[in-house]
């Protein structure tokens, strides 16, 4: 959720620079399937509403977990064009590298359990747990693979909410900052596209119909 | 209840939908492409 900030963060960044415009420029970008990102978040609800578990005990609702990455890599290829959507797809790769190479979940250590939850200890966070109520399974350093894509970019405490990253979620993020803050640039390369393909075709049609 | 109808006539106009929709796509990627460990996951 906290990657949500992203979003207010590039709105802001996106008043700064162009003003009320904003607004304009946001409502430009040509977004396509959209449904598709509400509809990946209600495959992964039954995951995100898991507690501290064996892995094994949540089959049913990693499959929907990875089922949502059809539909999250389906937006991505749908929006290709967009700059900022083909970081954000970037985000999404990694993600999903780290997470196939680990049984369907986004690895994290006891240790980095214990950085983002103050006072609680190495004991608690037992190996090969789903990590309640997230996208993530516990595991040691040595067991993971793609270890560097993994959550280890700790925010400990005192941020109010300790929170670990991987490399994919600061993608996910800067993806998305980057397409609110040139929607109106894109939008109009679009727009051109279209033009010119919208000219082309009409010029085809005269060529033709001159014939 | 007759303010809060003038407001949505005022407000909810084809553009600002358009906006919210498109702000809670991203809203919506950002929440499930992202995999953050976020503290309390034993609670």
């Amino acid at each position: 959720m906290i990657l949500a900030w992203a979003v207010l963060a590039g709105l802001l960044a996106g008043l700064i620079r162009h003003g009320g415009r904003i607004l304009n420029y946001v409502a430009a970008i040509p977004l396509r399937s959209a449904w598709l990102a509400p509809l990946a978040i209600a495959l992964q609800v039954p995951l995100l509403r898991t507690p501290l578990v064996p892995a094994q005990e949540v089959e049913v609702q990693q499959i929907l977990f990875l089922l949502s990455h059809l539909l999250l890599l389906a937006f991505v290829w749908r929006n290709r064009r967009l700059v900022g959507i083909q970081i954000l797809g970037l985000g999404v790769i990694c993600n999903l590298a780290v997470i196939a190479a680990n049984g369907g979940f986004m690895p994290i250590t006891p240790e980095t359990a214990v950085q983002i939850n103050p006072g609680s200890t190495i004991a608690q966070w037992p190996i090969g747990f789903h990590y309640g109520y997230s996208k993530d399974i516990i595991l040691s350093q040595e067991a993971t693979r793609l270890w560097v894509l993994s959550d280890i970019i700790v925010v400990p405490s005192p941020f109010p909410w300790p929170t670990a990253f991987s490399a994919g979620d600061i993608l996910i993020a800067v993806g998305i900052f980057i397409l609110l803050q040139v929607p109106g640039t894109l939008a109009r390369s679009v727009a051109v596209e279209s033009q010119t393909a919208e000219s082309d075709k009409k010029r085809q049609r005269t060529h033709s119909l001159s014939w | 209840m007759e303010k809060l109808n003038l407001l949505w006539t005022q407000y909810a106009t084809a553009r600002n939908k358009k906006i919210g929709f498109i702000l809670l796509t991203l809203v919506a990627m950002a929440v499930a492409a992202g995999a953050p460990g976020a503290g309390g996951g034993y609670m």
